[in-house]
């Protein structure tokens, strides 16, 4: 009954609309109430739940991202890319993906990404020739791609549903090698796309230019740099690191690029305060209904579920697959992270699965939910970009669906993918 | 009426803090006919020591093993604990926990209003010792210049300081990189936790220096303990008392156990036949924070 | 309910949303400033300040419950809102006043029970950062449920159940 309470409260009144944070907090104090827990604790958790070293890290990494799409940072990696890409046929839809390969180092947002290199590139693209629909739909596949680097704050959040026993450096390094391979199956699938429908050639930049563009495109990546760098090497903590990484990303956008100027500072902060305001008020909330799963030990029924419907780790892999795809695609990846993370972590023992590698296949998968209708944030800010309705993204999307499935399946059973570099780079 | 007591700790099932609790549960089923059971909460499943601490105080939760750190905050004469070489050895500890003065610390937790809390019973969690990744500690000069990983408390990092090498305070979680990029050249615990926490392969010079002997605590919250029977109160505490000796016997299985395991990994274990430059070695930290214990400080001394 | 005295509440409200913001962008300021000068004081100064670490994770804590605020009353909070497209008038406006009420509640018992554990642990200090106590670092929680109640009071006079955030607000958030 108490857990009816609770995740059936919670469903419901989440279904009905009520803002997931808060869908969370009434269902963990209606289940707290039925059990006779002091409502005090609950609402220790929600404040405590918030108070660990390492959630800092949440904020940096949103600011440092914010204030390398509102300065230049974004147009200056377009234009690198072109340098590598832009030649080819299809060029500019290329130059789209590695612009987002390139720029997810450093908002590890796939919004703000989509946001950054769409505004870019939707309208260069419908400019040479390319059809609007799949301008779009490039943009929002590959903004896929930053959720799975640092500075992704998703990762942070993992880490700390994962109650701080999943290092964030090894995160960060884990995604690295799914991300240049999710990068990689789109170029393919865009090469493919280009010559069947006869894209259009982009030009050659000449070396003396290509060289000033690069020059001119390094000062953000150092901010790249520090992050991971501080990181591996224990110099900084990840929440230093992305303390760091904002007040450099802030001087080189402020002094160096010459970007913004002091009186856009306020509203800077206000963007950033209001995205951290979302995040962690559910991450409280989910904190708190955390706490009430594991007064009910939901997560060891939870457990001898899963434990008793799949004998071996790859049914066990594959079923939550198809159900961390199906519930993405009504529900957004952080709130996902945080609710289903306590849940299946106590089990991966039980399958010998590495909680890291889980880690990698939640997030991707979890992403893919965030370009399908009808709750899919990356794809509403790609359409509001591109100016095109979501029905008819929902129908062209579909191909790019293709290469996504095929990585998450290589990513889910090749635990290589994602392993070996941490293990190679930490030990 | 059946009720469930909940207990919590930050480690995780089979570990003897838990293990203890989980034995206690059992020795109340049997006495009250299952009227009272313990259901346990291991491994941080309801938070840190901090969380598990407030929640027995709101009465969420009723049984809580934790270090004397947290509580140490309220009853300021626990941390007498913390200073280092306190004790001679394991043994004068258990001595002292078990006789008047671990008897009156238990009761400044009850009777202190502010705690919140009922100080049911002293827990074992051994001797730290240094271990390294360069060379043998067998004299305090051998200290000198090394990095140690110590616990978040100044007292601890000046303890190292005093000692010749250099106290670096981090969180446990990042040991490990923190050992292997040369951030810090070793760090300090008990046989089982520098097992557990897979540092031995890492640093494989182990010197059982003992400066630290700092006893656990088991908690039970107030708020649960007063609306309470009074022959349920009398049998919590009278189970609190029986598990301190349950525990321990646990624990010396469990050093044991890594003990055996530290050796056969290779580890070079050296024993310290006298501490006595050691103990005067930290005599600064003695006089920075030892004095207002001065009278506390005395009896333990004068505990046989 | 008068007409006047709805847009004189809602330009208290105004002050309030303003307040709320300007407190929570100073928290962020902050904490971005203080956490590279912890790190500053360990590798340049050679002694690590053990404040900031603490203060800033407070700020930030702050810095949650009073942006959420904010977000409340700019429709920003992330909700699967499927089922309100479905419905006609008077059952979307009825949906409105349920979930609503919904709010009010969760945010009556953030206020109650929030206040009542900021009384539990005030004699509770926090040992890294001793001039507070534990029951200050909980005061954002009802503070939070205070500050959105007003909100969600200004909400139901206004009956606006169902707005549309901002799409410039929106397309500069960054939640995924
Ligand atoms: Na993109
Ligand atoms: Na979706």
């Amino acid at each position: 009954m108490e857990i009816l309470i609770l995740i059936g409260g919670f469903t419901v009144v989440c279904l009905l609309g009520m803002p997931v944070a808060y869908a969370l907090g009434i269902a963990s104090i209606a289940a707290a109430l039925y059990t006779d827990i002091p409502l005090e604790a609950v609402m220790l958790k929600v404040a405590g739940g918030m108070s660990g070293f390492s959630l800092l890290a949440i904020p940096f990494f949103i600011l440092a991202g914010a204030i390398m799409a509102l300065g230049g940072m974004a147009t200056r990696l377009v234009n690198l890319a072109k340098v590598f890409v832009g030649a080819i046929r299809g060029g500019l839809a290329l130059v789209n993906i590695v612009a987002s390969t390139m720029f997810g180092c450093l908002s590890g947002s796939s919004v703000a990404d989509t946001a950054a290199v769409g505004s870019v590139m939707i309208p260069q693209m419908i400019k040479a020739g390319y059809p609007r629909l799949f301008a779009v739909n490039v943009t929002i596949s590959g903004s896929l791609q930053p959720l799975l680097v640092p500075p992704s704050h998703n990762m942070v959040i993992y880490s700390i549903a994962a109650g701080g026993t999943v290092s964030i450096g090894a995160m960060f390094m884990a995604g690295i090698i799914p991300t240049l391979l999710l990068g990689a199956s789109l170029v393919i699938l865009v090469l493919y796309v280009a010559k069947r429908d006869n894209f259009p050639k982009g030009e050659a930049i000449p070396l003396r230019q290509a060289f000033k563009i690069a020059v001119d495109a390094i000062w953000g990546l150092t901010t790249v740099a520090i992050i991971l760098g501080g990181i591996t090497s224990g110099v900084f903590t990840p929440t230093e690191s992305g303390a760091i990484a904002c007040v450099w990303a802030f001087f080189v956008t402020m002094f160096v690029y010459k970007d913004i100027t002091w009186a856009e500072l306020p509203m800077l902060l206000g963007r950033v305060t209001r995205t951290v305001g979302m995040v962690m008020i559910m991450i409280g909330f989910s904190i708190s209904f955390g706490y009430m799963m594991a007064i009910l030990r939901i997560p060891a029924i939870a457990t001898e579920f899963f434990v008793n419907i799949s004998h071996n780790k790859y049914m066990f892999l594959l079923y939550i697959n198809i159900l961390l795809l199906a519930l993405g695609t009504f529900m957004d990846l952080a709130p996902m992270l945080l609710i289903c993370t306590p849940i299946f972590l106590p089990i991966l023992p039980a399958f010998g699965i590495d909680p890291v590698h889980f880690g990698i296949i939640m997030i991707l998968n979890l992403g893919i939910g965030l370009l399908t209708p009808p709750v899919g944030p990356t794809m509403v800010v790609g359409c509001a970009i591109g100016r095109v309705s979501m029905e008819a993204v929902a129908k062209s999307i579909l191909i790019f669906y293709i290469p996504m499935i095929i990585v998450l399946m290589l990513v889910t059973y090749i635990p290589e993918l994602s392993l070996w570099l941490p293990r190679t780079l930490m030990n | 009426q059946k009720t469930v007591l909940k207990a919590a700790d930050v480690h995780p099932l089979g570990y003897p803090t838990v293990e203890a609790v989980v034995q206690m549960g059992k020795k109340l089923e049997q006495a009250t006919n299952g009227r009272l059971s313990i259901q346990m909460y291991p491994s941080m499943q309801l938070g840190g020591e901090k969380e598990m601490i407030e929640q027995a105080q709101v009465g969420a939760l009723q049984f809580a093993r934790v270090s004397v750190g947290p509580v140490g905050a309220v009853v300021d004469n626990l941390n007498v604990f913390n200073l280092p070489f306190v004790f001679r050895n394991t043994a004068h500890m258990r001595a002292v926990i078990d006789g008047p003065i671990g008897d009156r610390l238990l009761k400044e937790i009850t009777d202190n209003p502010k705690s919140g809390l009922i100080g049911l019973a002293w827990m074992d969690s051994g001797a730290r010792s240094f271990y390294n990744k360069t060379r043998d500690i067998k004299s305090v000069e051998d200290l000198k210049g090394l990095k140690f990983r110590m616990m978040g408390n100044p007292i601890f990092v000046d303890t190292a300081n005093a000692l010749g090498a250099n106290g670096v305070a981090m969180g446990m979680d990042q040991v490990m990189n923190a050992l292997q990029t040369g951030v810090v050249d070793g760090a300090e615990n008990n046989p089982p936790s520098y097992d557990s926490f897979g540092h031995v392969p890492v640093a494989k010079h182990y010197s059982l220096t003992e400066h630290l002997i700092i006893p656990e605590i088991l908690v039970f919250s107030r708020k649960s303990f007063d609306a309470m029977s009074k022959e349920d109160q009398a049998l919590i505490m009278k189970f609190g008392k029986e598990t301190q000796l349950e525990q321990r016997k646990l624990w010396d299985e469990r050093t044991k156990m890594a003990m055996d395991k530290i050796k056969a990994a290779g580890v070079n274990v050296i024993t310290i036949a006298d501490k006595k430059p050691f103990q005067d070695a930290v005599k600064p930290v003695w006089d920075k924070y030892g004095a207002k214990y001065a009278d506390l400080v005395k009896q333990i001394q004068e505990t046989k | 309910m008068g007409e006047g005295m709805v847009s004189q509440y809602s330009r208290l409200m105004d002050i309030v949303h303003r307040g709320c913001l300007i407190v929570a962008g100073g928290c962020l300021l902050i904490i971005t400033l203080i956490i590279p000068y912890g790190v500053f004081t360990r590798y340049v100064l050679n002694s690590a300040a053990s404040w900031p670490e603490p203060l800033a994770t407070l700020l930030m804590i702050v810095m949650s419950f009073i942006s959420a605020v904010v977000c409340y009353r700019e429709y920003l909070h992330i909700g699967v809102g499927v089922l309100p497209a479905f419905l006609n008038e008077p059952y979307k406006t009825a949906l409105g006043w349920l979930l609503e009420a919904l709010m009010l509640l969760t945010n009556l018992f953030m206020l109650w029970w929030g206040l009542k554990l900021v009384a539990t642990t005030y004699n509770q200090i926090i040992p890294e950062f001793p001039v507070l106590s534990v029951g200050i670092s909980y005061l954002p929680v009802p503070l939070g449920g205070g500050l959105t109640i007003l909100f969600i009071i200004e909400r139901m006079m206004k009956g606006q159940f169902f707005q549309e955030a901002d799409a410039e607000t929106v397309s500069t958030l960054t939640t995924e």
